[in-house]
């Protein structure tokens, strides 16, 4: 305990808000009584003073008129005997002589000395008295109203104040000793106050410092003043508090750190993933553009047509590989952005695998793989769903299980593994035998931009992209995908999907079925005069060449500026408009062209993005709609009519398949050349196993490039070979052959 | 009948009377009592020094007994500067005056008719009558007719011999204008066996000094009534002087006994009314009477507690003496 505090302290201020005040009060009171005392005193003795003298002054008036000295110092005497009455001084008028009685010394007086009010001189008081003589009345009937008294000396009474002063100095000390007891007292309880105040203050200030220094369990005293008590309930509950927020937030630390530890060595991974996945796909660019590039300056200094052609097939051939990587970036890309969005429509299962299987089988055989597909008998034959996407997925996992496989076989099995009123749930398993995957990398093999390793990648090419779309595809059909694997064994992959059981679509299938009547030939743009706003050149020659193919006749505006010129100069049936172009840029040049007339005409959008936004865009600007490069040619052309012809909904283009666009005619020619080719072959060596793959593929290529009739004939060969003689089978292949040479889709 | 001028007068006085009760002296409050009115009838004016309740009780007495007899008519008049009093006096047969003040009013006017002078000591109606008259004895024989306070010596002597049988030395004080019958005093005490101790006091000495040798050596001390300062100066100091001594003291008034004598003989009211109507009648029957009136009628007072404390007995024969002094 402090026993000196310093100025500023509590402690300190309270003695001196105490101490002052009491001091002051000690002081005041301790003056007013000395002075009300001296007062009294005074009072007392002037008190005593006028009784003596009027007292004297009225019993001695006969003695001293008679002369009486003795009754006089006998009454003098009696009066001396008061306290303080020093002595007293007669004058009769009639004698010369004053008499003096007891200790007086009239010398000492002034000579004007009288009246009623005493004064003093030297140490005594002197109080003055005329000595009357009264007259009285004693005539009856008297007239006289009143007699004056007459005068017949004076006395002077002379009282010493030393008495009084003694009492005044014994007043005095006794009030000094109970002044500076009270000052003791006052700084006893002055004291007392403020360590009764300050005590518990420095103690909560010292286990506040504690607790500001970091140790927050320090705990304050809850005992003593109320109020104190109460603050410190409250400190103790506010350390309580920030204890548990710090313990609190110290896990949090730590788990947020570990987290944060985690998603960095997530992040890291991510990046070395994306830094490898950049330099594959850059590689994987690279490699097919630098063949497309070579052949491509190789076919300006080559005279010899046969090899043109062969540099040409290369070029083709790459181009494709390369589209493919990007359409599985494009996928990739746009499941993140929202998912996929699936355009169900009713499709007949079994022919949808027989097609696939074609192409499969193709493949296998190429490596020499043997390849089957089963499908159960409980698989419905229409059911309803993204046939594209489905077809994307499985075509993904049985290209993998052929790439991964260097001998033995690869099957597929197709199988109803659930169901209900409404839904199938199809179960797709793919085994091979091929090289499996280490246990540990499984579960990162569907993550993007991975696989199993990166000797995979330059062995077997890919984007790494395969397995994540595929997975995410699956999610989007509602379904799963899995996989089981063990090294040099093989492996098996299985996904399901739910596809609706029914579907009021099956009108529309018979009718796309029947749409598939228009070929090129048709000219079905014939007339149709196109505005093409396109910038760059060889896609005006493409546009321009594959438009004009339709019999369209088209115009060319190089940028959005033009072409909106162009539209205000002329009339146009359709606008083919580019997203991004010099001066004018797609959106603003629709925007404008639609604002300049009421009744402007169809616009469609065509752009790279595939974003949301920027379709979203063209379409508020007033396309119409919006079609992605690069270009598919059905659609486009569907797309035109329907913007041309909007009450027309039957017509549809079908093309010839979904890769028309995008495979050469000419090989297509010659692959199923090829295969007739075989099929001959094999029927006349009647070497019945084989016939069948080769129908798969046949089968498989028209299903992949829409040769519906084509497809209708070959199912029917399919359905009547076996029981057929090789006579009739030979005359099936070459009524396959003849409708080949017939159809426009191969000259 | 009634006498207009009274009648008006008696009506304007009272007027006066109910609206200033107390405040002017001057006011004149007529009393008249008009009876019936016979062959001679006298009308007599009171004139009254000052509204004292023993003036009132002397004029009560006199008018009760005059309403009575319904032989007088009278108005009273408090003296004072009522300008009127001239024709008042001269229409009253008789003015009767009440005290000193009154006296000297109307002996200033010299009037013809009959005056009693009333409540009046012997040396204040002598100052007064040499003041006006040259002295005495004109006033007199001009029809003044005082009726004095001063009781006879002889009186006060016999008082003293009935009650105080045993005392021989009595001491006696006599003022200037007593002094002149220093032998007659004398002579009454050495008559009832008693030995005068005379003091012929100095007005201009100290007389304490004066009166305590006196005093000192009397049984008893007889003040003699004489002038006003004389009897005011002394009174006090002889009664002190007496206490001192111890000797009693026969004063010659009411007060004096009140102040402290043992014993007084003196004129009441009744005393001093009875003698003016004796004298009134007298007057207005027998013509003049030319000399001074002493009291006819005394009363006797005592202080017991002085009585007590001097270890003195009142005998039962005084204690109760009024009506014509038997003293």
């Amino acid at each position: 305990m402090r026993y000196f505090p310093s100025r500023n302290s509590i402690s300190t201020r309270l003695l001196v808000t105490g101490l002052i005040p009491l001091t002051l009060l000690s002081l005041l009171m301790g003056y007013y009584f000395v002075s009300y005392q001296r007062a009294e005193m005074l009072g007392n003795l002037h008190d005593t003073g006028q009784i003596a003298v009027r007292q004297v002054s009225q019993n001695t008036a006969f003695a001293l008129y008679s002369g009486d000295r003795q009754s006089l110092d006998s009454l003098s005497y009696a009066t001396l005997e008061t306290p303080s009455v020093a002595g007293i001084v007669f004058y009769s008028y009639t004698d010369e002589e004053p008499i003096i009685i007891g200790d007086i010394d009239i010398q000492k007086l002034p000579l004007d000395f009288g009246g009623s009010e005493p004064f003093k001189q030297g140490d005594h008081w002197y109080f003055f008295s005329e000595i009357l003589s009264d007259r009285t009345p004693i005539m009856d009937y008297d007239e006289q109203v009143r007699y004056e008294p007459e005068k017949i000396g004076w006395v002077l009474v002379s009282l010493s104040n030393k008495l009084m002063k003694e009492k005044e100095l014994s007043f005095l000390l006794t009030a000094a000793t109970v002044v500076s007891l009270s000052l003791l007292l006052a700084f006893w309880l002055s004291i007392r106050i403020g360590r009764t105040v300050a005590d518990p203050l420095e103690e909560l200030t010292e286990v506040v410092a504690e607790m500001e220094a970091g140790n927050l369990k320090a705990v304050a005293s809850e005992k003593g003043i109320t109020e104190l008590a109460q603050l410190s309930r409250g400190i103790n509950g506010l350390a309580t508090s920030v204890r548990e927020s710090n313990q609190l937030m110290q896990s949090e630390i730590i788990r947020a750190t570990s987290q944060l530890k985690i998603a960095l060595a997530e992040l890291e991974e991510a990046m070395q993933a994306k830094d490898q996945f950049l330099a594959r796909m850059s590689h994987e660019l690279r490699t097919p553009l630098t063949a497309v590039l070579g052949f491509s300056n190789l076919l300006f200094t080559e005279d010899s047509e046969l090899k043109r052609e062969e540099q040409l097939r290369v070029i083709q051939r790459c181009s494709t590989v390369l589209l493919t990587m990007i359409d599985d970036l494009l996928d990739f890309s746009k499941a993140d952005l929202g998912g996929f969005t699936l355009n169900n429509s009713a499709f007949e299962l079994d022919k949808f695998i027989e097609d696939l299987a074609a192409l499969f089988c193709l493949k296998a055989g190429e490596k020499g793989l043997a390849f089957a597909m089963y499908l159960e008998d409980d698989v419905p034959k229409i059911i309803y769903g993204d046939s594209v996407r489905l077809a994307q997925v499985l075509t993904n996992v049985v290209n993998n299980a052929i790439k991964f496989t260097d001998s033995g076989s690869v099957d597929v099995h197709i199988s109803v593994v659930d169901y209900d009123e409404n839904y199938d749930h199809l179960t797709f398993s793919i085994t091979d035998t091929g090289k499996g995957i280490v246990k540990d990398k499984i579960p990162t093999i569907f993550e993007p931009f991975t696989q199993e390793d990166t000797s995979i990648n330059r062995q077997y090419g890919g984007s790494g992209l395969g397995l994540s779309i595929a997975r995410r595809l699956v999610n989007a059909m509602n379904g799963n995908i899995m996989i089981e694997s063990e090294v040099n064994i093989g492996t098996e992959v299985i996904f399901t999907c739910q596809l609706a059981k029914n579907s009021q679509d099956n009108e529309a299938l018979v009718h796309r079925s029947l749409a598939t009547a228009i070929k090129k030939e048709d000219k079905v743009l014939l007339n149709v005069s196109i505005l093409l706003a396109e910038d760059n050149e060889f896609n005006q020659q493409l546009m321009v060449k594959l438009l004009g193919g339709h019999g369209a006749i088209c115009s060319i505006a190089k940028d959005g500026q033009e072409a909106i010129e162009m539209n205000r100069n002329d009339h146009f049936d359709l606008i083919l408009m580019d997203l991004r172009m010099p001066i004018i840029d797609g959106i603003e040049a629709t925007k404008t062209i639609a604002e300049q007339n009421e009744h402007f005409p169809p616009i469609i959008g065509l752009t790279a993005d595939i974003t949301k936004a920027e379709q979203n865009k063209l379409i508020d600007a007033g396309a119409k709609a919006v079609q992605f490069k690069p270009i598919d040619e059905i659609a486009l052309i569907n797309t035109i009519l329907e913007a041309i012809n909007p009450n027309q909904t039957v017509l549809k283009y079908s093309g010839e398949g979904m890769l028309a666009s995008v495979l050469p005619v000419a090989d297509l020619n010659q692959a199923i050349s090829d295969n007739l080719d075989n099929l001959e072959a094999y029927l006349q060596a009647n070497e019945q196993r084989r016939i069948r793959p080769l129908i798969h593929d046949l089968l498989g290529f028209c299903g992949l490039y829409g040769m519906s009739e084509l497809r209708e004939i070959v199912l029917e060969f399919k359905a009547s070979y076996e029981v057929m003689d090789n006579m009739q089978n030979l005359q099936q292949v070459n009524r396959i052959r003849q409708y080949m040479k017939k159809s426009a889709v191969f000259k | 009948m009634i006498d207009f001028t009274i009648k008006r007068r008696c009506v304007l006085a009272l007027r006066k009377a109910l609206c200033f009760p107390r405040a002017v002296l001057s006011l004149v409050f007529l009393f008249a009592c008009i009876n019936s009115y016979s062959n001679k009838l006298n009308h007599a004016l009171f004139i009254l020094s000052k509204d004292t309740p023993d003036y009132r009780r002397v004029v009560n007495l006199i008018t009760t007994d005059w309403e009575q007899s319904k032989n007088y008519t009278y108005v009273v008049l408090i003296q004072s500067e009522d300008t009127e009093i001239d024709r008042l006096l001269k229409a009253s047969d008789i003015v009767i005056t009440l005290g000193t003040s009154a006296a000297n009013t109307v002996l200033t006017k010299k009037i013809t008719q009959p005056v009693i002078s009333t409540l009046i000591t012997q040396s204040a109606f002598n100052s007064l009558a040499e003041k006006y008259y040259g002295d005495v004895s004109k006033a007199i024989a001009l029809g003044v007719n005082p009726i004095v306070l001063d009781q006879p010596f002889e009186r006060h002597l016999n008082l003293t011999r009935q009650l105080l049988k045993n005392v021989t030395d009595v001491g006696v004080m006599l003022g200037p204008s007593a002094a002149k019958n220093h032998s007659a005093y004398t002579l009454s005490i050495e008559e009832r066996n008693l030995k005068p101790k005379i003091l012929l006091i100095d007005p201009d000495k100290n007389p304490i000094r004066q009166l305590d040798p006196v005093v000192k050596i009397s049984d008893v001390f007889i003040p003699v009534a004489d002038s006003h300062l004389i009897n005011v100066t002394t009174a006090k100091w002889i009664l002190q002087l007496a206490y001192r001594y111890r000797i009693p003291v026969i004063g010659y008034s009411a007060n004096y006994v009140a102040a402290g004598a043992l014993a007084s003989v003196y004129s009441s009211p009744e005393d001093v009314s009875k003698q003016t109507l004796d004298l009134v009648e007298s007057l207005l029957a027998e013509g003049y009477k030319n000399q001074v009136h002493f009291p006819q009628y005394c009363t006797v007072t005592f202080n017991k507690t002085v009585a007590w404390h001097l270890n003195l007995t009142i005998p039962d024969g005084l204690e109760k003496n009024t009506g014509r002094c038997n003293l």
